[in-house]
């Protein structure tokens, strides 16, 4: 290969992007008319160029989209191995989740045992709320306590503020928020939950604080960040917590919550 | 092409034999996730429809990973099948339009199929750059995507314009490589 052969085919590239001068391109098209590997060769780039092209008529996906959809994938993952794992446990208890997305490692024999521990002591506990809030004690649902004295009809308590936590939100906190009301219909309890200021794409996770500790209510993701509404199934003990909480998790399978507290309310007995 | 490459159909095995390997999950979403968002972002002409029909399109691809056979096609004509199928949703929500005549095309009509067909290639093209070396991938980015000369390129690197125009010979033969593996062969162009 001579050398002035071997320049050539190096020029073949920028002769196809049009990135040579007139008189460049000129050289490259005269030595084509007498080369036939540099034609060739053109010939088989030309594709490329071609497709190239092509490339540049696409536009990247925004940076966030694929976090979006790993997280929407992990999310059917988890209700996929959450419905495999809950299919020989009790419905009802089982239904200690999101409805708008499948469960995640909700400990599920701490919820029936927080249950049953407030049913048999028949918990005197009355909801108090936090000074500053516009929640009403509860006699009569409360002091009856326990699931099994719940009214069959729907019977709601009042909603209970969920505000952010400084610590994990210092940029948007005052936009962040939440509310949460309780609601009973039969032997279930469940919550209507509204959260507003939540990015999109992470995966959240309602914990309950029982007697021994934090109990998973499920898991969410908002699909918007301005609001999101959704109803999860809690069981009893919320209408006895202390407090609740919302955290972002990693979907690491940690069973407790993550250090990361978006959401929190305060209960005082 | 990097030896370490997996093929598109060990990446979808993967996906299937291990319930949703998220590692060749994120790998398919790399190789065409640029394909599948500019394809319906062309269909629907909405940044934000464009954003939920992608996410549509890998989480169906996932659920259905266990159905994809090697012998009946590339993983890109699959997945552009399942594009094409999410994008029929779309269309009879929108519009009690069922499907999409013959070829794909926007919900308001202004795209030739042809583009739309370019452009799912083209995503792909684009996505193969990223297994190019930095070096060879900048000047065909800059080239093809910002549409410099190779002098300007040149003086954008800083470096020599005879170092330029040997780069991107290389980089076209290296992509020719890449694209071959990945089962898109470009038609020879006869020159007289």
């Amino acid at each position: 290969m001579s050398d002035e052969h071997a320049q050539f085919l190096e020029e073949l590239g920028a002769y196809l992007v049009g990135g040579l001068d007139p008189d460049e391109a000129g050289a490259v098209r005269r030595h084509l008319e007498e080369c036939a590997e540099c034609r060739d060769e053109l010939n088989t780039l030309d594709g490329i160029n071609e497709l190239m092209e092509a490339a540049a008529l696409t536009e990247p996906p925004p940076p966030g989209l694929q976090d979006r959809v790993m997280a929407a994938i992990e999310g059917e993952a988890v209700e996929a191995r959450s419905k495999r794992g809950l299919a020989a446990i009790d419905g009802a208890t089982a239904s200690a989740t999101s409805r708008e997305l499948g469960p995640r490692r909700v400990n599920l024999s701490s919820l029936a045992m927080a249950a049953v521990f407030f049913f048999v002591l028949g918990v005197g506990l009355t909801l108090v709320l936090s000074p500053g809030s516009d929640r009403a004690p509860q006699a009569t649902d409360a002091t009856n306590g326990g699931v099994a004295s719940a009214s069959p009809s729907p019977t709601s308590l009042p909603p209970l503020k969920l505000l952010s936590s400084e610590s994990a939100l210092p940029t948007s906190a005052t936009k962040t928020g939440g509310e949460l009301t309780p609601v009973a219909s039969g032997d279930a309890w469940e919550c209507d939950m509204s959260v507003w200021g939540l990015e999109r794409g992470q995966l959240y996770e309602v914990w309950i604080q029982g007697e021994r500790g934090w109990i998973s209510a499920g898991t969410f993701r908002v699909k918007s960040i301005e609001h999101h509404d959704f109803r999860i199934s809690t069981g009893a003990s919320v209408k006895t917590t202390s407090r609740i909480m919302v955290t972002v998790e990693a979907d690491d399978g940690q069973p407790g919550p993550s250090e990361r507290v978006i959401l929190t309310t305060q209960r005082t007995h | 092409m990097s030896e370490s490459e997996v093929a598109d159909a060990e990446l979808m095995r993967s996906i299937a034999e291990r319930n949703g390997d998220s590692d060749a999950t994120r790998e398919l979403y790399k190789r065409y996730g640029r394909a599948v968002y500019s394809w319906v972002r062309k269909i629907t002409m909405d940044p934000g429809k464009s954003e939920d029909l992608t996410q549509e399109v890998f989480v169906r691809a996932w659920r259905k990973a266990n159905t994809y056979d090697p012998t009946r096609g590339s993983v890109g004509a699959w997945l552009y099948g399942i594009a094409r199928n999410c994008a029929h949703d779309l269309l009879r929500k929108k519009s009690d339009v069922v499907g999409l005549p013959d070829g794909p095309e926007t919900i308001d009509g202004t795209v030739e199929p042809a583009d739309i067909e370019a452009i799912w290639i083209g995503g792909q093209v684009a996505s193969a750059l990223e297994v190019l070396s930095p070096e060879q991938r900048t000047v065909l980015e800059l080239a093809y995507f910002e549409h410099l000369t190779q002098k300007e390129i040149a003086e954008r690197l800083d470096m020599p314009l005879g170092t330029v125009k040997s780069r991107t010979f290389k980089a076209l033969k290296r992509m020719k490589d890449v694209l071959a593996s990945r089962g898109i062969v470009p038609e020879a162009v006869e020159r007289g």
